[in-house]
């Protein structure tokens, strides 16, 4: 045990980098910036916060009024399961294997067991980030009614223990799939493409079983209400149902006092731990296995054929294409950087396929009518797309410390701009393609719609593109020695949806008012934006010309 | 060819001094070593020189143009072979070298010629197939060479060239530098290896905590004197 804490100091303190950040400030104290910037992010989205409180009170309110308020606890400790569940098999690929620090440790004389309980305290404190902000509101808000000291105890070991069962999953399929999917060659990219699959068949999975708890029988909604006035915190079975361990917390919660409460506050706690343990035992079966018959290079050894591979290109083609197979050839930047192409539009093809047709009606309504507002509604999602992908603010930081390499050679910087703006662009333009198919499911948008939609946010998310590419090449972060950490922990990915986020919201507001104050025409509006996308770029590019 | 005058940089805003005020010049068709002991400051000045760090002072004309004026100017002058070999993982080395040529303006002809030439030469024709990922040491160490190589500029800048290569390869890329200042280019290395630096350049300066203390040709340095000095003795007293 005394080994598996020490191991999880050590990972955690490389990960978060701590004492780096602190060495760095000592010796420098204009280093000092940086984490201040960062506080001053996180300080900036404490009013998105109040408002999570806000709402979260009111639902509460609104569920006392029925006699349910045990179910605020049904819908948060299973929403973040579901979140970590999610989150986290791609957590526990990059964490397990295709973190690097396995080649340091494995060497040492240490149990196998350590290592795996380390990692895996390590994202269940990772995953704390996300889950104690999330839930926190909810002891609060509920402890007038329901407060004591058992309930702050099942609370709190409630909450820490959310991500051991979903993790638990995650990791175990995980290690399945890095054991039995293993083909000669194409391992890391078949791997991928299985996770994602394996993803999608969750998540339609979760949905499916969310619409068959929550949908009332059409005909029996009053018998419904009867039974849910009659029967208090009944809602809990429904709202829990496709994640039972949710259900027995919030019994414990709200029982807290009784001994049902403390009877299933002890299941979910046995659960967990057993949840823990099996994956531990599979860990110890097939984890240093799998991580050995991981991505091993295919090295063919064979001569180059010379006329084909000697091929001269224009400057800012071989820019593109080395950004491009980077990136391809990288698992953690296929995740992060082409997954959300990919993703959006499944979601948004599965709403339909689950929720019925007849909601689906409502946004067909909605549309006619109101074609042009749709594209500018439209335009502004594309927008937010390009702005959360981080494959434009991390172009630089990727290369990590073959970065020398560009920046010795006698590039042009409108060779580099053009070069480092392709790949990205051709990400967002599959994406809108790809976003557009899925609308294509709910509504049936006119052919003017989509090439409209599709041109203006093309020239809409281009300054966005290129303010990724400055920030990244303005400060990129270069000392990784770990590929996820150029992606995951790069605060440019955040400017950058920070960039992207001001800009909808500052086009959104002048286009409101001119369109419903000035009385201006829709296409005037979306001429505007590809105008001003056009102008923002090109002011982009002279700021460019001028870094480093 | 490569001109630095009263350079100076310092890490760490100012705490550590890791060149302080250095002159040289390396003239056309010189070889010129640039030694020291670990942490005089040679990578520092190499890093400066190609534009890797921005000097605190001074100024560095690289075949008459300053590399801080005429950046992209300055790196057309020059190509570089740094002492660790971080490239990119997941190219094939062909994949490398097709992108260096492309950035060199190399033109389809004379990179089949001479990427076929250099790939024999190192014996890296097998390998280059293959991802960098997959390569030895050695291996990245020439690959970077032959990108370099494929640019045929007026000064070659290496740091360290010889630690990791193996007798052949340390022979051959010998007898590049030779080539190339045979044909009026210059080469300017930093080295260890005294014996490599005593046969091979025409002059050279010792650097130590970031001052030259000592710059020449071989007879230069061993200021004449009458019992034959190696360059191992003369560096070990002046690094006293
Ligand atoms: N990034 C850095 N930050 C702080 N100090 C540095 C950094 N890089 C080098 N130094 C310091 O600058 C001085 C010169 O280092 P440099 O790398 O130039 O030496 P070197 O002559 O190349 O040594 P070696 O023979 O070991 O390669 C050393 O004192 C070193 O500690
Ligand atoms: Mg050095």
């Amino acid at each position: 045990m005394k080994e598996t804490l020490n191991l999880t100091k050590m990972l955690l303190s490389a990960n978060f980098g701590f004492s780096k950040m602190a060495y760095d400030v000592k010796n420098d104290p204009k280093k000092l910036g940086m984490p201040l910037l960062v506080l001053f992010v996180f300080a900036s989205m404490i009013p998105v916060y109040v408002l999570y409180m806000k709402l979260l009170k009111s639902i509460y309110l609104q569920l006392f009024v029925l006699g349910q308020e045990g179910t605020v606890f049904a819908i948060l400790f299973s929403g973040a399961s579901i979140i970590v569940l999610f989150f986290g098999m791609i957590y526990a690929m990059s964490t397990y294997y295709f973190s690097k620090d396995l080649d340091r440790l494995l060497f040492l004389p240490l149990k196998e067991e350590s290592i795996i309980m380390a990692k895996f305290i390590n994202m269940i404190i990772y995953e704390y980030l996300i889950i104690i902000p999330l839930v926190l509101p909810a002891v609060i808000i509920a402890f007038e009614d329901m407060g004591g000291i058992l309930y702050l105890i099942y609370f709190i070991v409630g909450a820490l223990l959310v991500p051991v069962i979903p993790l638990s999953i995650g990791t175990m399929l995980v290690m399945a799939l890095m054991k039995f999917i293993n083909l000669e060659g194409k391992k890391d990219m078949l791997r991928t493409i299985s996770m994602f699959a394996i993803l999608i068949v969750i998540l339609g999975i979760q949905l499916l079983i969310n619409k068959a708890a929550t949908s009332i029988p059409p005909g029996s909604e009053a018998e419904f209400l009867e039974a849910m006035l009659r029967n208090e915190n009944s809602m809990v079975n429904m709202v829990g149902k496709s994640y039972p361990p949710a259900i027995w917390i919030s019994k414990a919660l709200y029982g807290s006092s009784t001994l049902l409460g403390a009877g299933n506050f002890l299941l979910y706690v046995a659960i967990s731990i057993g949840f823990g343990a099996a994956m531990i035992r599979v860990g110890r079966k097939f984890y240093i296995e799998g991580y050995f018959n991981r991505g091993d290079m295919t090295s063919k050894r064979s001569k180059v054929d010379y006329n084909d591979e000697i091929r001269a290109r224009r400057i800012w083609q071989s820019i593109f294409l080395n950004d491009m197979r980077i990136v391809m050839r990288t698992p953690v930047y296929l995740f992060n950087c082409v997954s959300i192409v990919v993703l959006l539009p499944v979601i948004l093809i599965m709403m339909p396929l689950l929720s019925g047709t007849g909601e689906m009606d409502i946004f067909t309504g909605l549309y006619v009518g109101n074609e042009k507002l749709f594209a500018l509604i439209l335009i502004g999602v594309f927008v937010f797309v390009a702005g959360t992908n981080p494959t434009q603010s991390t172009t630089v930081s990727r290369e990590g410390s073959a970065s020398w390499i560009n920046m010795v050679l006698p590039i042009r910087k409108k060779d580099m701009f053009i070069g480092r703006l392709l790949f990205p662009l051709l990400l967002q333009s599959a994406a809108m393609v790809f976003f557009i198919i899925g609308i294509y499911f709910i509504i049936k948008p006119g052919i003017a719609t989509v090439v409209i939609s599709f041109i203006g946010g093309f020239f809409a998310s281009l300054p966005v593109i290129a303010f990724g590419l400055i920030v990244d090449t303005w400060r990129p972060k270069l000392d990784w020695d770990d590929p996820q950490k150029a992606v995951k922990q790069n605060m440019n990915v955040i400017f950058n949806m920070l960039g992207a986020i001001l800009y909808v919201l500052g086009v959104g507001f002048g286009a409101y008012a001119l369109i419903f104050k000035v009385g201006l025409a829709i296409e005037v509006i979306i001429a505007f934006i590809i105008i001003l996308g056009v102008v923002l770029t090109g002011a982009e590019y002279k700021l460019f010309k001028n870094i480093g | 060819m490569l001109k630095v005058e009263r350079l100076s940089k310092s890490y760490g805003s100012g705490k550590i001094k890791a060149v302080d005020n250095i002159d040289f010049h390396v003239k056309p068709g010189e070889i010129f070593g640039f030694l020291g002991p670990n942490g005089a400051g040679k990578t520092t000045t190499i890093k400066m020189i190609v534009g890797l760090l921005k000097p605190d002072s001074g100024t560095i004309l690289i075949n008459g143009v300053d590399n801080q004026n005429e950046v992209i100017k300055a790196k057309r002058q020059f190509s570089y072979v740094p002492d660790d070999h971080e490239l990119f993982e997941k190219l094939k080395g062909i994949e490398y070298l097709n992108f260096l040529a492309d950035v060199y303006g190399v033109d389809q002809d004379t990179r089949s010629g001479d990427m076929i030439r250099y790939l024999k030469m190192f014996e890296m024709e097998k390998a280059v197939n293959d991802p960098i990922a997959s390569y030895s040491h050695g291996m990245k160490q020439k690959i970077v060479l032959i990108g370099a190589l494929l640019n045929d500029p007026p000064i070659f800048i290496l740091d360290e060239p010889m630690v990791g290569l193996d007798p052949k390869s340390s022979f051959n890329l010998k007898e590049l530098m030779k080539e190339r200042c045979s044909q009026g280019k210059s080469v300017f290395f930093s080295t260890h290896v005294l014996e490599v630096a005593e046969k091979l350049c025409d002059r050279v300066a010792i650097i130590n905590k970031g001052k030259i203390i000592a710059q020449g040709s071989m007879e230069e340095l061993k200021g004449g004197a009458a019992d034959k000095e190696s360059l191992e003795n003369i560096f070990l007293e002046l690094t006293e």
